[in-house]
């Protein structure tokens, strides 16, 4: 019988031990993330105050103003289209197909969610399906009363929520954390889990920062897999319904830098055009002009075919494209 | 969802390309227009071009949602171009009004 009690104990121990390691997931380190001390973002707000860089722009105003030029300072609600985008790939998508499981928005989790959020709001995998509906249903709402203000731009009631919730959608976005943190190692098992308490860029030390008192070197911050995790490969096939968006990080290994290509996306589109991180692409004038080589050559001829005259304008436009990947792409 | 030969703009209508018609970085790529003057008949029944100089502008311009919406204009050409410019006159009386 005591035997039999000892067995039960281990079973049970063991039980409870292999619950945690689902719980945290494999990895050693994986316990000192973000969201691993802060446990998953119940709400939208826990979400956004989970990644809450504002701490950073005391000693980084400059950078933190470039970055609020950047599109990644609105990552899901861009200039309103993305986030029109996301509804129409919503109600188009996973709402409309037989077997998302998804028939109004109360029905949708973090995963269906996650064919837009993998690269507008990484941290979304940070949060509980909760977020997903309140998300969702936000993103609805403000749709539905920026539709009504823009018919009756004197309809109060509408304006002050279409303002309301969209500063809400764009307190959700790519901001320092995300980068000098969450996405700052891709290698994980090689090179440790980013910890809640560190930053991460080009150097170690100290960081005078009482919530994030390290600072780490990230191998990455200055190679273009940074960016290619988002930027990405083309189809996204770890997802139950695969989609496709970006392709512009598939497109520099394999047409870029397997053509002899040397340089990376920071060079581009943060050193050699000095956005720093405002991050700008195709409506940048600095970035328009490293794009290409473009010239025209014209000449006239003319085709007599007995009576029959064909005087015609040739123009010829040759363009080399200077980017490190197909344009356009993104 | 490119699982044939069917693409959709929206992400969530694709998993694949079914073709590419961006500029692949580093080759060259060349367009070329063929463009007409207009012509008319001439006096002696034979044609004649109707106008000598064409105004042609080439304009670059970059539609992040495939229309002139948010569109962005990288560069622009603009020639007149002349039958007596770059070309000598053709042999043939009808192809030459003077």
């Amino acid at each position: 019988m005591k035997q039999l009690k000892i067995i039960g104990l281990s079973a049970l121990v063991l039980l409870i031990s292999a619950s945690l390691a689902f719980a945290i997931g494999a990895g050693v380190g994986r316990d000192s993330t973000i969201v691993a001390k802060k446990g998953k973002a119940k709400t939208v707000q826990e979400l956004i105050d989970m990644y809450d860089s504002t701490g950073c722009i005391d000693c980084h105003e400059d950078t933190h103003e470039d970055w609020a030029a950047s599109p990644h300072a609105r990552s899901i609600y861009g200039t309103g289209r993305a986030a029109a985008t996301m509804i129409t790939a919503m109600k188009n998508g996973f709402m409309a197909w037989e077997y998302s499981g998804v028939k109004t928005t109360k029905d949708i989790k973090v995963e269906h969610l996650m064919g837009c959020m993998k690269c507008h709001l990484p941290q979304m995998a940070d949060a509980e399906d909760s977020v997903a509906v309140e998300l969702a249903d936000d993103l609805m709402e403000w749709f539905a009363n920026a539709k009504k203000a823009l018919k009756d731009p004197d309809d109060e009631k509408a304006v002050d929520r279409r303002d309301e919730l969209e500063e809400t959608l764009t307190s959700l976005n790519i901001n320092c954390l995300v980068c000098h943190n969450r996405m700052a190692i891709t290698h994980k098992w090689t090179d440790g889990y980013p910890q809640h308490d560190t930053v991460y860029g080009y150097n170690d030390g100290e960081h005078d920062d009482e919530n994030f008192p390290k600072m780490k070197r990230s191998l990455i911050m200055d190679e273009s897999i940074l960016c290619g995790q988002c930027h990405g490969l083309g189809p996204n096939l770890e997802l139950e319904n695969p989609t496709q968006c970006a392709t512009a990080y598939g497109s520099y290994m394999w047409a870029y830098r397997a053509e002899g290509g040397q340089e990376s996306c920071q060079e581009c589109h943060m050193e050699k055009s000095g956005l720093g991180h405002k991050i700008l692409s195709y409506s940048d004038p600095a970035m328009i002009d490293l794009a290409l080589d473009f010239e025209v050559e014209s000449y006239v001829s003319q085709w007599l075919d007995g009576s029959t005259l064909k005087p015609k304008a040739v123009v010829k436009v040759k363009m080399v494209n200077r980017a490190g990947h197909s344009i356009p792409d993104g | 969802m490119a699982r044939g030969n069917n693409m959709g703009r929206g992400p969530y209508e694709k998993s694949s390309i079914v073709e590419d018609t961006g500029l692949p970085p580093g080759k060259e790529v060349e367009a070329r227009f063929d463009i007409f003057y207009p012509v008319m008949d001439g006096p002696d029944g034979r044609q004649i071009a109707e106008e000598r100089e064409m105004d042609v502008t080439v304009e670059l311009w970059y539609k992040p949602f495939g229309t002139m919406d948010s569109a962005v204009l990288w560069r622009e050409w603009d020639a007149t171009i002349s039958l007596d410019k770059k070309s000598k006159p053709t042999t043939y009386s009808s192809g030459n009004p003077k």
